[in-house]
Formats: structure tokens, C-alpha cells, sequence
């Protein structure tokens, strides 16, 4: 076959190409890219606040951005569903909506707690959503305020802000980065609790401990919102958990509960934990903590009443002991470990008598009760909440002293007479 | 007409103002022949019975002379008496008549004869006549035509014929007239003038006999001196050659850091000598074929007799045998006479200019193909991997070569798809960047009122304009336009809002890539290849580079060059030489290219590093 017998073919194919090309493609210019996506309940009923946090890529375009200049801008539309919403969106837009650069996915408390399914559900069958979006619940607020108060000084874009904060959840473990992938396949599977990291607005004003401190405790427990803080600025708190039951928000896990969520899903990465010197009670000792061995979890069944069994190995090295006194040393040392054994597992005790009332397995214990139903069937018949409820469990976490840091012995501060 | 002051200054109004042919002479116009009156007029009955009478008056002519000829030798043998003898003579003078009375007539054959065929003729001043129409002389005035006197006994006239400029002018002083003037006195004797001359007469060291007008007008061409000795049919051809040449330069296109530095020039015998000095071995073989009709030109090809597939010399020889054109200018014109996909921009031979990489190629089992005025040596047959090598490859360590060797090979990568992929996922892939950078993007084509295709597609022009013009210009003015360039496209472009400065990163990094290909042709096939993928991104995604690529691959696995599939060793599949994609160590490299079927494959024993293997041996101090 000669070349130019060929020339018919070539032609048809390139006209196909032109006819049915450029068909998806959308140059920079006519693209809106939406950073976060934030959801609450309207005033009207039946209908969603969605407020669309939309980037201005003028803003970072430029060499030499200047700090403190608007980078995004946000729109809030009252619509029934999110295909409603982006539709309105587009009523006042005149850019395309690109959704798959949004970050997070934030959710106001009462809309929480009235229920997500009619919103995570689209969220996850849309290809333009991302599953990796974090999902995010504003303790006592809405969605549309943290998004316009949110403004962090070191990101030009919140949502950056959001994202870093989320891959730097491993520094305190005080909260736990969620993916909107895990909360929905929580949310589906029936027993396991879905939860989301819990953010809230700081008013500068308040000291609001969430608890009462146990013997050991050197340290208050916070909710978002509650922390001392002093001055202006990015008014956003990252701290603890938004609990679900079904998908319906049930409670909130403080900063520490959260931690011990990490310890027993073995997540547990880095932290430092504050004790009670158990040999100069005024004084504290200093922690840096991680997991050493993932947590064995047993399970047990007698009577129709299980229980497990759960033992975590956390190792550490010591960060600071203003007492003077020589943990370092064999026996002092193992006196440290017991305190600090004691310390978390009187914290994992409460927390999980916390998640007992809200009859909500955050932890994800169902999964080590399954073997006992022989089906699936059986198992979706018994009542796994009351099952979690009435269950025992036997937290055993121990800690070892790996390190001591730069110092091998340590002696008092000496006071002159 | 009223002279009136008015009407004339109307009348020169309207002179300005009107039409008016200008007075020009008529200009040049190179007019088409007429083929009407190209093909002459059919001969007329009655001429063409007088050519037919002419023709057998000769013939009748030629028949008795010979039928005399023979009584002549018949009478000499048996003695003939005298009386009979001079009746012969008689008859001679008649003959000698008639010759007279046929020489018009054959002179007038003779002239449809073309002179480039003819053999000499024992007349001198016949053959000057045929030298001096050949060379057109009077108007052209390049040949020199020597007519001196051979003091032999008896003395004969003498030519000696050259071009003026080709030749030594030392060496015909000294080495041909002054010794055909002075010494052919002794030795010449006799009728066999031509071989006393040669034998005694000429200390020139290569001189040889040649008997029809062709070899001499080649041989002239090639700076050669040719003698023609009146009576004699034969003539020599004294080296004489003087033209001014070239010397041997540092490569001006494949340079190494280490490694020779030597460079082909445009002498074919000085190119195969530097291939010869590399390879000292009588294995070596030089062919020479001559090509072009018209102006032949001396094509030479080079291989190792015990090495090379004879079946792919055999090849090689009967394509350029079979090659008809009048006239072939240098070895790239001749590569596209012998490639086997000449509508593929991929180059199918690797031109290189150094004689270490020819040499090296040749023990390979390759063959090399020059052209006399080329300072480029083709190497046949080549595979895709050959363009992504360099000499300095070889002369660094193996970790060095193979970086560089990955680099080059990215360098590829990225001028070809690199601008096709920025289009793909900016047009159809946003969600494949990260948001910053999509931002960034975004931001920086905020102002630019083009789409990103019309914007790369401006960039990319004005880049292959600058490269252009970087190789068309002047030297002095190259490094201007370089900087001219950058400038104007970089800074000024972005400042006019006419492109983003991403588009100048992106084009930039294009660039640069496409400088570290190392061969040219291929590099200009991988240009040719980005825009083909720039309009597939454009309409398809990254799914318009993906089909892009599979088409590609497709046709280099199709490609033969010179038999040889243009992937090999890595489709098909064969036992590599250790250096085809990245290299292995040169120890490690024991057998020759599988693809080229050498005649020896193995080029050295698993075991190459003898000593490594032996004790050494202890120094006893005495």
C-alpha cells in the first residue's frame, strides 16, 4: 500500500480526532478551583448551607505575593443537595467548578448531628471528589464561620493551613486525621463508629478544661474552643474527636481520649506525656512517647458477654525531670514506667466508659468479635451495641524507658547556704 | 499648441499626476527552452540516402584495405618478387588517395561517436582536438594543455594536460617535465616509447596507463597529470596532486573531553587513512565504488574482513551500485539513497566525525560509508540505542557513563513529551498537580489572553526561530542571538503578558533537553515528534501522548537499517553487548552486537582480566 493510498485514511482519522477532541478540556482560565467544601444546616428547612471556599489564583500567581492578601474567597449557598448548590454556584460564577483540589470537607456541629447520609453518600460517588478530602466537625459552630475566620499568617491558603495541620497530627496526637474514604466506609459497615478531627473557634477568653484531673494528671484536657490562648489571630483549634453514631454525631473525644484512640488502633506515632513525679508529687516528669509494640487485642466469649483483653507496649524516652531525682537508675526507673503505665491506663479506662454510654465502638473492637458469628448474617442480627455496652475490657498498657536523652544521671539543682 | 503660461503649468500638472510608463530597459527573463525545438527535424529521404552512401563508401573503403592488408602480410611471408611488390605500392598511393578523398566522411562519423568513450587516437593533434572540445577550451579556462617535444629518437611531440590549481606545481617542474625533457633522450628508444618512459623516465611514485578519454578526464579531475606522446595510444597518468586540502581539525560537533581529537576532513583518502591509523590491520578493507553518473564521485566503504557480515557488505555494495542520479554531493545525500524508510525523520546510519568512533563501530562489525568532499563518516547499520551513545561514555567510569547515559536518555524523554504532558494536564488532568501548583499555574495565565495551546505553540516557534537563526547567522553574531533571544523571549514576553512564565520554564527545559541529544538528526526527528504530540495532548489528554507513544513505538519496531531492526537488542529480544541502553563494564563486554551477525561474535574471553585471576608474582630483592 502506497503512501498516498493512504492519505484517505489518515484524513478521516485526523478529522475524527478534530471533531471529537477538546471536548474535556478547560484551560486555566475558565476553572474555578475550590479549596474546601463546607456544610450546615440551613435556616430553611430542607435545605444545606454550602459554603464553597473558591481560590483566587491571581494571588498566588504572581512573584512576590504580598502576606495578609486575600488568596481565596468563599460563597455560601442555601441549596437541598449539593448538585442543587453547584448548580446556584454557577448562577454567580462565571468559572467552571474544578472540585477536585478540594482539601477538606467541613461540617458544622448541627448539621452533625442531624445526620450526614444525604451528604456523604454523592460525596464519595462523584469522581471529581476526592476520598482522601478530610472530613472535619466545628464543635459548637458552623461551617460557614470557620471558613471566613479562618486565617492562618504562615499559609497563603487555609487550606493548605488545614492540610498541614492534618500530616502534623502525629506531633501531639491530639486529634486524628480522617479521610472522607475511612469515615464512609466506618459510616457503611453498621458497628464501627465513624469519627472526624474536631475543630473549633477560640474566643481568646476562655479556660475551659473538659474534665477533672485524675491523681497522676499534670495536664487539663481540652475540647476545641476551650484552651487558654492570649492575643489575635487565626482563631482555629485542632483538638480531639467528633464521634458518630450510625451518622449521626454522638459526642466528642477531648485531646487526651484521642490520644488513647491512637494508642489502641497501635496509630499512636509521637507525644509527650506529662506525669505526676511519683517520688515529689508537686513536681512532673516529661515523656516523649511512642507506640512500641501494636496493640494485642483478645477476645473472649462466655455467657453471651465478651470481653477483651487489650495490651500496648509504648516506649519512650524522658524529656525532663525538674525533681533532680535519679530516674535514670534501675529501680527509680521502673517506678516512672508504673507511673506512666498507670497514668494512660487510667485514661484509657475512661475512655472507654465514655464510648460505652454512646454505645459507640471507636477503636474497632467488633472486628477482633467477629470470629464468635459464624456468618455475617448472624452477626449484623446480634445488637453489637449492646454487646459493646455490656462488654469487658481489660486494658493493660505498660511502658518502657528506652532513652534518657542527653543525660545519663541525674542529680538535684544544689541550693548554696 | 498655445504656448500660455497657464496651460503649461497645467500641462505639468498633469504630467505629474497621470500615468506614465517608466523608461526602463528591458529586463532578463531565463526563457524556458522550446521542446519544440529541442527535437530536431526528421532527416530528409534524400539525406538519409547520402549518409547511406557515405557509410558504405567507407565500408567499401575498410573492406579493401583490409583484403590489401592481408595480400601485403601474404606477399612479405612467401618473399614476394619486386615487381609485385611495387604494384603493392601502387596501390598503397591509391589507397592513400581515397583516404584523403574519405577523411571529411569520417571525421564527420567520428563527431557522433560522444568523445568521453573514445580511445585515443595516435594522432596528437586529433587527440588535442577531442581534449580541447571535452574541456571546452578556449572558454573554459581551468585545463592546462603543455605541448613540449620528447627528445627521443625520433623526436616526438609530447602533451602534458592538468587543471590549473589541482596540481603540485613543484612537482611537474621536477618530477615529470624535467626529466622527459632531459632524460628521455637516453632512454627512449624504439616504438614503445609509453612503457620506456614509465620505466626510466618518470620518478613520480604512482603512475599508470590509461587508453580512453573517460579515465583521463577522471583522473585529471583528481588532480592528476595525464601524457599524451604523439603515435601512441596509450596514455599516463602521473600523480601530481596539489589541491589545497584541509588539515586534520578537533571535531567541531562530537566533542569529548577525553578521546582523540582528531577530526574527519573532506579528503576521502585523508579520512580513510585516519581510520586505518586507528585500526593498523591488514583487515581492514577499503572499497571504492564511484557514484553519479554525470560527475562521479569516489564512495569508499570500510569494514573488517574478518569481522563484518559479508552478507551485509554484499549489501551495502549493490545499493550503491544500483544507485542512478547524475551526481550525489556528500554522504547524507547518499544516506538517503540507501536508507530503507526515507519518509521516517528517524536518521537510519549514525554520522559521526571521529575517526576513534568509527573505529570502534568498525570492530563492532559495522560498516563505514564516506564520500570524497564529506567530512562525515556513515556508519550502517545503527539501532536506536547508537544516537543516545557518545564517545566520552567510554572513557569515563561505568557509573559516570551511566548517568550520563540516563540524562541523555531523559533529555530525549523530556523534549519530546514534556510541553504535550504540561498541555494534557492542564487542559483535561488539573487534579494531577498539586494545588499550589495548579494555582501557580492558573495564576500566572490569569493575563495571558491565549490558549495554552496557542501559547506553547508561539513559544515553541519562536524557540525553533532562535535556533535557527542561532545556526544560519555569521560565528560573530551567534552568541548574540542566543542572548538576544533569551532575552526577548524570557524577560519581554512575560512582562507583555503574552506568555506565563511557567510556559518560559517549561520551553526552556525543552530546549535544553533537546541539546542533549546527541545526535543531530535525531535530535531534529524528536522536535519533528513533539509537535505530532502537542496537537495529540491537545485534543486527547494524556491519553493523546499515550496513543502518540504506541504509534511511535510501532513504527521504530517496523524500522530496518540495513536489515537490521532499529530496536534491537531490546525488540527483538537478543543477548545485548553490554552497552546498548546503559553500559556495563568494558571487561564484561564479551561479545559483539548480536543483531549485527559478525562473522566473530566474541570479541574477548568471559575472562578478559587475566591478572585478576592470577598470584602475583613476588619481586625477590637481592
Amino acid at each position: 500500500m502506497s503512501l498516498k493510498s493512504k492519505f484517505p485514511i489518515i484524513g478521516v482519522m485526523v478529522m475524527a480526532m478534530l471533531v471529537s477532541g477538546c471536548n474535556g478540556a478547560r484551560e486555566t482560565d475558565q476553572v474555578a478551583y475550590i479549596l474546601a467544601l463546607g456544610l450546615d444546616k440551613s435556616a430553611i428547612e430542607g435545605k444545606v448551607l454550602v459554603t464553597y471556599q473558591i481560590a483566587i489564583p491571581r494571588s498566588l500567581g504572581e512573584a512576590g505575593s504580598k502576606i495578609g492578601e486575600q488568596t481565596s474567597v468563599n460563597v455560601s449557598i442555601e441549596a437541598a443537595n449539593l448538585a442543587e448548590a453547584r448548580n446556584l454556584l454557577n448562577t454567580r460564577m462565571a468559572r467552571l467548578p474544578n472540585l477536585s483540589h478540594i482539601k477538606a470537607i467541613i461540617i458544622g456541629d448541627e448539621l452533625a448531628k442531624k445526620g450526614l447520609v444525604e451528604v456523604v453518600g454523592p460525596i464519595v460517588r462523584f469522581r471529581e471528589f476526592r476520598e482522601t478530602m478530610y472530613i472535619l466537625v466545628v464543635k459548637d459552630d458552623s461551617a460557614y464561620n470557620l471558613l471566613n475566620k479562618l486565617k492562618p499568617r504562615l499559609e497563603f491558603l487555609p487550606t493548605r493551613y488545614i492540610e498541614t495541620m492534618m500530616l502534623t497530627a502525629r506531633e501531639s496526637g491530639y486529634f486524628r486525621p480522617t479521610q472522607i474514604h475511612d469515615f464512609y466506609q466506618r459510616m457503611k459497615t453498621g458497628c464501627m463508629s465513624p469519627y472526624a478531627a474536631l475543630v473549633g473557634l477560640n474566643s481568646f477568653d476562655r479556660y475551659q478544661p473538659s474534665a477533672q484531673k485524675s491523681p497522676r494528671e499534670k495536664v487539663d484536657e481540652y475540647l476545641p474552643g476551650g484552651v487558654p490562648r492570649k492575643g489575635v489571630g487565626n482563631p482555629a483549634e485542632f483538638l480531639g474527636t467528633a464521634v458518630f453514631q450510625g451518622n449521626k454525631l454522638v459526642g466528642y473525644l477531648t485531646n487526651e481520649e484521642t490520644r488513647i484512640l491512637s494508642i489502641l488502633q497501635g496509630d499512636f506515632q509521637n507525644a509527650y506525656l506529662v506525669v505526676q513525679d511519683p517520688l515529689k508529687p508537686d513536681k512532673a516528669v516529661n515523656l516523649n512517647a511512642r507506640i512500641g509494640s501494636p496493640p494485642k487485642i483478645k477476645a473472649r466469649l462466655a455467657n453471651g458477654k465478651l470481653s477483651f483483653d487489650v495490651s500496648v507496649l509504648i516506649e519512650g524516652e524522658v524529656t525532663a525531670i525538674p525533681s533532680g531525682i535519679n530516674y535514670e537508675s534501675e529501680q527509680n526507673r521502673k517506678i516512672l514506667e508504673h507511673a506512666f503505665a498507670q497514668l494512660l491506663q487510667d485514661q484509657a479506662n475512661s475512655f472507654i466508659e465514655k464510648t460505652k454510654t454512646w454505645g459507640a465502638d471507636v477503636v474497632g473492637f467488633n472486628y477482633y468479635a467477629r470470629p464468635f458469628f459464624p456468618t455475617y448474617d448472624d452477626f449484623m442480627k446480634a445488637d453489637w451495641r449492646q454487646l459493646y455496652r455490656n462488654a469487658d475490657y481489660k486494658v493493660n498498657i505498660s511502658v518502657k524507658i528506652r532513652r534518657t536523652a542527653l543525660m545519663w544521671r541525674t542529680t538535684p539543682v544544689r541550693q548554696l547556704k | 499648441m498655445i504656448s500660455n503660461p497657464v496651460l503649461k503649468v497645467l500641462q505639468s500638472i498633469l504630467r505629474l499626476i497621470t500615468y506614465q510608463p517608466p523608461q526602463q530597459p528591458e529586463p532578463f527573463v531565463l526563457e524556458e527552452e522550446d521542446p519544440v525545438k529541442k527535437t530536431k527535424p526528421a532527416p530528409a529521404q534524400q539525406e538519409l540516402q547520402q549518409q547511406l552512401l557515405h557509410t558504405q563508401q567507407l565500408l567499401d573503403y575498410a573492406r579493401q584495405l583490409a583484403a590489401y592488408i592481408e595480400e601485403l602480410i601474404a606477399g612479405i611471408r612467401r618473399n614476394m618478387p619486386a615487381a609485385e611488390l611495387s604494384e603493392l605500392t601502387a596501390k598503397y598511393d591509391c589507397f592513400k588517395q581515397r583516404q584523403l578523398e574519405l577523411e571529411p566522411l569520417l571525421s564527420a562519423y567520428d563527431e557522433h561517436v560522444p568523445n568521453p568513450e573514445k580511445l585515443f587516437s595516435t594522432s596528437l593533434e586529433q587527440n588535442m582536438k577531442i581534449i580541447k572540445k571535452l574541456y571546452n577550451i578556449p572558454t573554459n579556462k581551468d585545463p592546462v594543455l603543455r605541448e613540449f617535444e620528447l627528445p627521443a629518437e625520433p623526436s616526438r611531440q609530447a602533451l602534458l594536460v592538468y587543471l590549473d590549481g589541482l596540481v603540485d606545481a613543484q612537482k611537474i617542474n621536477l618530477a615529470v617535465l624535467q626529466p622527459l625533457m632531459l632524460l628521455s633522450r637516453n632512454c627512449a628508444n624504439g616504438n614503445d616509447i609509453i612503457s620506456a618512459v614509465m620505466s626510466a623516465c618518470l620518478p613520480s611514485n604512482q603512475v599508470k596507463e590509461v587508453y580512453q578519454f573517460n579515465d583521463l578526464i577522471a583522473a585529471v579531475a583528481g588532480g592528476d597529470t595525464a601524457l599524451i606522446v604523439d603515435g601512441s595510444t596509450t596514455t599516463l597518468i602521473i600523480d601530481t596532486k596539489g589541491f589545497p586540502q584541509r588539515g586534520i581539525e578537533r571535531p567541531q560537533i562530537e566533542q569529548a573531553i577525553r578521546g582523540s581529537q582528531a577530526a574527519f576532513s573532506e579528503r576521502l583518502r585523508s579520512n580513510t587513512a585516519q581510520i586505518r591509523l586507528m585500526l593498523p590491520s591488514a583487515d581492514l578493507v577499503t572499497e571504492i565504488i564511484p557514484v553519479g553518473n554525470q560527475v562521479s564521485t569516489n564512495c569508499a566503504i570500510m569494514y573488517m574482513q574478518s569481522i563484518a557480515s559479508p552478507q551485509l557488505v554484499a549489501e551495502i555494495k549493490r545499493r550503491i551500485k544500483l544507485i542512478d542520479t547524475d551526481y550525489i554531493l556528500n554522504t547524507s545525500l547518499l544516506d538517503q539513497f540507501l536508507e530503507d524508510q526515507p519518509w521516517l525523520p528517524v536518521p537510519q546510519s549514525l554520522a559521526t566525525e571521529r575517526p576513534d568512533r568509527a573505529a570502534a563501530n568498525l570492530m563492532e562489525g559495522r560498516v563505514a560509508i564516506m564520500l570524497d568532499g564529506t567530512p562525515f563518516v556513515h556508519i550502517v547499520p545503527v539501532t536506536l540505542h547508537t544516537f543516545f551513545q557518545t564517545v566520552d561514555d567510554y572513557s569515563l567510569s561505568v557509573p559516570a557513563a551511566n548517568f550520563m547515559r540516563f540524562l541523555r536518555i531523559m533529555g530525549a524523554i523530556l523534549t519530546m513529551i514534556l510541553p504535550a504532558a504540561y498541555l494534557a494536564i492542564s487542559y483535561f488532568h488539573q487534579e494531577a498537580l498539586p494545588t499550589e501548583l495548579v494555582l501557580a499555574i492558573a495564576g500566572a495565565r490569569e493575563k495571558v489572553p491565549f490558549p495554552a495551546l496557542i501559547e506553547i505553540l508561539l513559544m515553541e516557534f519562536s524557540f525553533e526561530l532562535i535556533r535557527e537563526a542561532g545556526v544560519r547567522v555569521p560565528g560573530v553574531l551567534g552568541s548574540t542571538i542566543g542572548i538576544v533571544g533569551a532575552i526577548i523571549l524570557g524577560q519581554a514576553a512575560v512582562a507583555a503578558n503574552i506568555v506565563s512564565p511557567i510556559m518560559v520554564v517549561i520551553i526552556s527545559i525543552t530546549g535544553l533537553a533537546s541539546f542533549t541529544v546527541a545526535d543531530y538528526g535525531f535530535s531534529f526527528a524528536l522536535r519533528l515528534a513533539r509537535f505530532v504530540f502537542l496537537f495529540l495532548a491537545a485534543t486527547f489528554g494524556l491519553v493523546g501522548i499515550a496513543i502518540g507513544l504506541l504509534i511511535m513505538v510501532e513504527l521504530l519496531c517496523y524500522m530496518k537499517s540495513f536489515g537490521v531492526p532499529f530496536l534491537a537488542p531490546t525488540a527483538p529480544k537478543t543477548s545485548s553487548a553490554g552497552h546498548a541502553l546503559l553500559r556495563s563494564s568494558v571487561f564484561a563486554q564479551g561479545q559483539r552486537p548480536d543483531e549485527l551477525n559478525a562473522r566473530n561474535n566474541r570479541r574477548q574471553p568471559p575472562v578478559s582480566r587475566q591478572w585478576a585471576y592470577k598470584k602475583p608474582r613476588k619481586e625477590n630483592n637481592p
